[in-house]
């Protein structure tokens, strides 16, 4: 993902903005908080005018849209500030509009912002992967359960999860007198914003309301602390490890260095397994979705599915050799 | 499946090219701002922060796993690199 390391930002600071593309219905306003330069996929803060209406639509991105404030009819459905929506893609959304305007934080995951009219879902659209929360009302804070883990006092709601790549959306809080005295750094982006309150990191000062985040892999932050406690909304794009230290002058190669040390360490079979030779790491569980990148993986996994008897197509155009 | 629509996306129009450049210019000037903010400005006033750390570390305890915690030696402490402290990168 090519995004700037973005952090601190605050949204407050800046005017909101008439998203003027084409497709896109008059009363789109927003602000910019990150975007992949490459992609186009980003992360806005949206005003949708009193009165916006949207026609049912798909996307070829995976989108997800999250309620501050104000109130949105999707289909027959009224969601207030809390609803949450992960709309992967190709999946056709209803008609949505807003009465009395609606403040959200918006994300397309993949490329930049779109349109396309369509109440039907695109071919290959994977539906079951829809979700719709009312966050709020319907979903009880809990302790996260990693190891190791943030001190008593954040706990979480957990919104999405990718099983594939562990990266997840979810919402946070800090209670109020809430600290944490360690430096953490993880293995993959982290991405946040404060739907309310302020809290401090030892790099960075205070982030109130409106402040937002987007953090490469393997850059450090905390101690942490919140006099009057936060929401916030986040995400990571893989598995949310805290590595811990207390070391606040490494940078993130010192730190994806001790990352791969630990590694090493706590997993020495995976390890001594990842540099042995002649093979690929296939994954059967995920045999389907399996993206090779050389001429030379894609034979030697192609024929990791014939031994393991793994249903794939032939629609490639490499030879092969087949087990008999 | 859902990888192929995402490849099935129709070229961006000049429309939308010119308005992505608008953002990442935009995104530019402001990854710029923060650098000097977070990585000049603020140096000073985060030692004097790292400094407190240090200490909380060495009285109250540095929290391994959510609460349980460790007193950190003095010479545990990390030095100061001789290097600028970046914490935006």
């Amino acid at each position: 993902m090519a995004r700037k390391h973005i952090e601190p930002f605050v949204d407050r600071d800046i005017h909101f903005k008439k998203l003027e593309l084409k497709g896109i219905p008059g009363g789109y306003n927003y602000k910019m908080l990150s975007i992949d330069e490459d992609t186009g996929a980003c992360t806005m803060t949206v005003q949708w005018d009193a009165g916006y209406r949207q026609p049912p639509s798909v996307a070829y991105s995976d989108v997800e849209i999250f309620i501050m404030d104000g109130a949105l009819k999707v289909g027959d459905r009224v969601w207030a500030k809390g609803g949450y929506f992960f709309v992967p893609r190709g999946v056709s959304l209803p008609a949505f509009s807003t009465e009395k305007g609606c403040f959200a934080l918006v994300m397309y995951n993949d490329t930049e912002p779109h349109i396309v009219e369509s109440d039907q879902d695109m071919d290959g659209a994977e539906r079951e992967g829809l979700i719709q929360l009312a966050t709020y009302d319907d979903m009880s804070w809990q302790m996260p359960t990693l190891f190791p883990q943030t001190a008593t006092g954040c706990l979480l709601k957990l919104l999405h999860f990718d099983e594939k790549t562990h990266a997840m959306t979810f919402l946070y809080t800090m209670t109020p007198g809430f600290k944490q005295d360690n430096i953490s750094y993880h293995d993959c982006a982290e991405e946040a914003y404060h739907v309310w309150g302020t809290s401090w990191m030892m790099q960075f000062g205070n982030l109130p309301t409106g402040g937002y985040f987007w953090r490469p892999a393997y850059v450090n932050h905390g101690a942490f602390a919140s006099d009057h406690g936060i929401l916030g909304f986040g995400r990571t794009d893989g598995d949310l490890h805290n590595h811990f230290h207390w070391n606040p002058y490494s940078n993130p190669a010192e730190n994806a260095d001790r990352a791969a040390a630990r590694l090493i360490r706590q997993k020495p079979e995976l390890n001594k397994w990842m540099w042995t030779k002649d093979h690929n790491h296939f994954d059967f569980e995920y045999a389907a979705a399996y993206t090779a990148e050389s001429e030379d993986e894609r034979v030697h996994i192609h024929e990791a599915m014939h031994a393991m008897g793994v249903e794939h197509d032939h629609d490639h155009d490499h030879h092969h050799h087949h087990h008999d | 499946m859902s990888k192929k629509i995402l490849q099935n996306k129709p070229p961006r129009s000049e429309e939308v090219e010119k308005w992505l450049a608008e953002q990442v210019a935009e995104q530019n000037t402001r990854y710029e701002q923060i650098c000097r903010e977070m990585n000049d400005e603020l140096e000073d006033r985060r030692e004097q922060w790292y400094r407190e750390f240090e200490e909380r570390i060495q009285t109250t305890g540095f929290y391994w796993h959510a609460d349980n915690k460790k007193i950190i030696k003095p010479e545990q402490i990390y030095p100061k690199p001789n290097r600028k402290n970046k914490v935006v990168y």
